[in-house]
């Protein structure tokens, strides 16, 4: 056998049966189309969205931690008024004690105070 | 389009077979994947129009079915033994003389490296032309061409020894 008659022999040793050769292709023609499958539209589209969710939240929560925290609260302190003398009165009304500048602002409660 | 797809498939059905023939060296195994490779075009075809090369596209689905359907087979032949299962009996359609002259085919096919044996089988039983078989075994077309000379050439060495041996 020469290089030339290499593929006309394996092209005829291998040729199939008209027959069959028929009825591959009609019934490769007669299959049905499938619509997209049912698993799909139950399965996999579902999953997709808990998916995206998930990895939506994930970034988000990423994000949010990767920003610079917020500087602690500073407690304000806002002086009202200098007492004048006497500084502060204290007086205990029923176990209460309270202190009382000049002015009549309520310094502190102490409460459950005993003198 | 739809006659079209008819002629294409009517075509290709031969040439799918024969290179399955030649891949699974088994005639129903051929038809099975001869008949899913098509299958495929025509759902293809039907739902998003025909691919760019189509009969690339056939060789190419084919070419995994057979690699699929040999790997599965021979995780089933341990199995039919042991549950003493007979191995699926030849075509009744092919006489004894075509067999044989099929069997001497295939056991040619086998003395080659499977690289050269897949070239060679794409063009004598799929008809392609090396661009296709290039795109379909991801090569270039000189690769392909280099592959296909080197298959023929020791096919035609192989006959010359077994006719000087007979």
């Amino acid at each position: 056998m020469k290089q030339a008659e290499v593929d006309e022999y394996f092209r005829q040793a291998l040729e199939p049966d008209p027959d069959t050769a028929r009825r591959v292709a009609r019934q490769a023609l007669s299959s049905p189309t499938p619509a997209r499958s049912l698993s799909w539209r139950l399965v996999v589209a579902p999953a997709m969205l808990v998916l995206v969710a998930i990895v939506g939240s994930l970034w988000w929560r990423l994000g949010s931690s990767s920003s610079p925290a917020p500087a602690p609260a500073v407690p304000s302190v806002v002086i009202v008024e200098r007492a004048q003398r006497p500084a502060f009165e204290i007086t205990n009304s029923g176990g209460v004690v309270a202190v009382i500048t000049s002015t009549g602002q309520v310094m502190a409660i102490v409460s459950g105070g005993t003198s | 389009m739809a006659m079209e797809l008819e002629d294409l498939v009517a075509d290709l059905a031969p040439r799918v077979l024969r290179y399955s023939r030649g891949r699974t060296h088994c005639p129903h195994l051929a038809e099975e994947v001869a008949q899913d490779a098509l299958s495929a075009l025509v759902q293809r075809w039907r739902r998003r129009g025909p691919p760019e090369n189509p009969t690339a596209f056939v060789f190419a689905v084919a070419r995994r079915r057979s690699a699929r359907a040999l790997l599965r087979r021979r995780l089933m032949v341990p199995l039919e033994a042991l549950l003493d299962r007979p191995s699926p009996a030849p075509d009744p359609a092919e006489s004894t003389q075509r067999r044989a002259a099929v069997d001497e085919a295939l056991a040619a096919l086998g003395r080659l490296a499977a690289r050269d044996r897949e070239v060679l089988l794409l063009v004598a039983g799929g008809e392609l032309d090396l661009g296709s078989i290039g795109e379909i075994l991801g090569i270039s077309g000189s690769a392909v061409k280099m592959r296909l000379h080197r298959a023929r050439k020791r096919l035609a060495k192989l006959s010359e020894e077994n006719n000087e041996a007979s």
